[in-house]
């Protein structure tokens, strides 16, 4: 087991030869900010687009329509089953009075409420909400063919081509980040041979003086995770303040498309930091591992 | 102190580094390894500190058979053995004093038994006053001595030098050489290979000359151009 000033003393060589490096560290760095920048924001992309799909398949709802006279137990009993089936959030009963009220609203003209009264023309309905906006067609099958529902009305067409949207992102931002996480690695790799090149003489004195691979591997390792840290630190405070500038702007424009919101800073860093913190020493530890494993032959 | 029985190096092209060559160097010694470029003195060097490994026969250091040690064995090999090379092999980046340091680090010493060692070894070299330098900025002497006092840190029993006056001017060889000499009088057993016939000649040491991967010539208080038969007989 080494001793406790031996360590001290490879840690402070860790440090020490990181800013002896500087210009390979600021390299090396660099490539895993890239890398990480890259991550964070298809991961913010990735996120914010579920969060807008879980916002409007609330949106998206399925109407029914009940056929008219059916008395309150035979309503009653509908909701239930209707509540009860796969793939239902929410039901929400609207009488005949409701949805006069809301339709006399619409129009801004509270006397339609008083002519129409006596003999209200609009049905009642049931507003469903959905949790799989993928499934929505069968379950409208389903509601349709119930006893008492007249009629079922859902945005079939807006429901489809929207999906067929968040499909198409989600599969342009996977080819992206493959492609992007690829060069990521090639650039990390080259910078750690060039690194290793530039100590492998270094390595060999060691060696010669006497030094276990052990004791010549650790302040490379320290300084592969201070790299690595380092370069998640400054991601993170790069993600979160260009984060942040685009949600002032983008809260502007979907704002009033709809009500919808974007997740806040913290909900997107609280993951992001960790997987930051995991990826950037994982990557300059196994980094300095690869790089310093074939010199150590001598 | 240090034997060879029977130790053969043929190199994968075809070349001989040793042939079946035997020999025993003392506890204490100075010994000089002559002979031309590619006669096998450094395949000989290199096997001391296990860069090389021997097809056939043993190699014993301090009653221990090397040749049959593990692969994770080799730096506590090396640490018994003070190491100082033509090219002077120093960290670029770290000072005299942290090189020699260095040395000690590896050992576990504690950082008071570095700050008292260092100081005294670096004293004995005549470094003194250069500790806080690093190695570019010292002369070629300095350098060498540096390692000198690297090698001799950790009171290493033996020292290999391969040419270790290659790359200096005679004056400057002769303070390596003295150098050299008050580490042997400390009890270090010196092997220094060597082209150097002033040096050979001068100091009448044991001269070891090999050629072709053989002994041709092994003299005690001998010169480089002796031309005695290698005679001795060794178990």
């Amino acid at each position: 087991m080494m001793k406790w000033n031996t360590l001290m003393y490879l840690f402070k060589e860790g440090i020490v030869g990181l800013w002896r490096n500087r210009t390979m560290a600021v390299a090396s760095i660099g490539t895993i900010v890239l890398c990480l920048l890259i991550l964070g924001m298809s991961y913010s992309l990735g996120t914010n687009l579920d969060y807008l799909i879980e916002q409007m398949e609330t949106k998206f709802g399925v109407t029914a329509y009940l056929k008219e006279d059916l008395s309150e137990q035979e309503i009653s009993k509908l909701e239930t089953q209707i509540r009860t089936m796969t793939n239902v959030s929410g039901v929400v009963y609207i009488s005949k009075e409701e949805a006069l009220k809301s339709f006399s609203e619409d129009n801004g003209d509270e006397s339609l409420f008083e002519m129409f009264k006596q003999d209200n023309p609009l049905p009642a309905s049931f507003e469903i909400t959905t949790t799989d906006l993928e499934k929505q067609s069968q379950l409208v099958e389903r509601i349709a063919a119930l006893e008492g529902i007249d009629d079922t009305v859902y945005f079939q067409n807006e429901t489809a081509s929207f999906m067929h949207i968040r499909n198409t992102v989600s599969y342009v931002c996977l080819g992206i980040l493959i492609v992007l996480v690829v060069v990521g690695l090639m650039l990390m790799s080259n910078t750690i041979k060039l690194t290793v090149y530039v100590r492998r003489r270094e390595i060999n004195i060691m060696k010669y003086v006497g030094a276990t691979d052990c004791f010549i591997r650790i302040p490379f390792l320290i300084e592969g995770t201070l790299i690595g840290l380092i370069g998640a630190g400054i991601s993170a405070v790069l993600i979160t303040l260009s984060y942040d500038w685009i949600l002032q702007k983008a809260t502007h424009v979907i704002g009033t498309f709809g009500g919808f919101t974007l997740l806040p800073v913290t909900h997107i860093m609280q993951e992001l930091v960790v997987m930051f913190m995991a990826l950037g020493v994982g990557i300059g530890l196994i980094g300095s591992i690869v790089a310093i494993h074939k010199h150590l032959n001598v | 102190m240090i034997e060879l029985h029977g130790v053969t190096k043929v190199y994968s092209n075809g070349a001989v580094g040793l042939n079946n060559v035997s020999l025993r160097i003392e506890k204490g010694e100075f010994v000089f390894i002559t002979g031309n470029s590619g006669s096998g003195k450094s395949t000989f060097l290199k096997m001391l500190y296990k860069e090389v490994e021997p097809d056939h026969g043993k190699i014993i250091i301090n009653n221990k058979d090397i040749t049959k040690m593990k692969k994770r064995q080799i730096p506590y090999l090396r640490r018994e053995l003070g190491m100082v090379f033509q090219d002077f092999r120093l960290l670029p980046n770290k000072t005299v004093y942290e090189n020699v340091a260095f040395a000690m680090e590896i050992v576990g010493a504690s950082s008071k038994e570095i700050r008292r060692n260092v100081p005294v070894v670096l004293g004995l070299v005549g470094l003194s006053r250069k500790a806080r330098c690093y190695p570019n900025e010292l002369s070629g002497g300095e350098q060498q001595r540096t390692a000198l006092a690297r090698a001799i840190v950790n009171n290493n029993p033996i020292l290999i030098a391969d040419e270790p006056t290659g790359n200096l001017d005679p004056a400057t060889s002769w303070e390596i050489m003295n150098c050299l000499q008050d580490i042997n009088k400390r009890g270090v057993t010196v092997i220094m290979a060597t082209h150097e016939r002033e040096i050979v000649n001068a100091l009448k040491k044991r001269v070891i000359e090999i050629s072709s991967g053989q002994i041709s010539k092994d003299v005690y208080e001998g010169g480089y151009d002796d031309e005695v038969e290698y005679s001795h007989v060794f178990i």
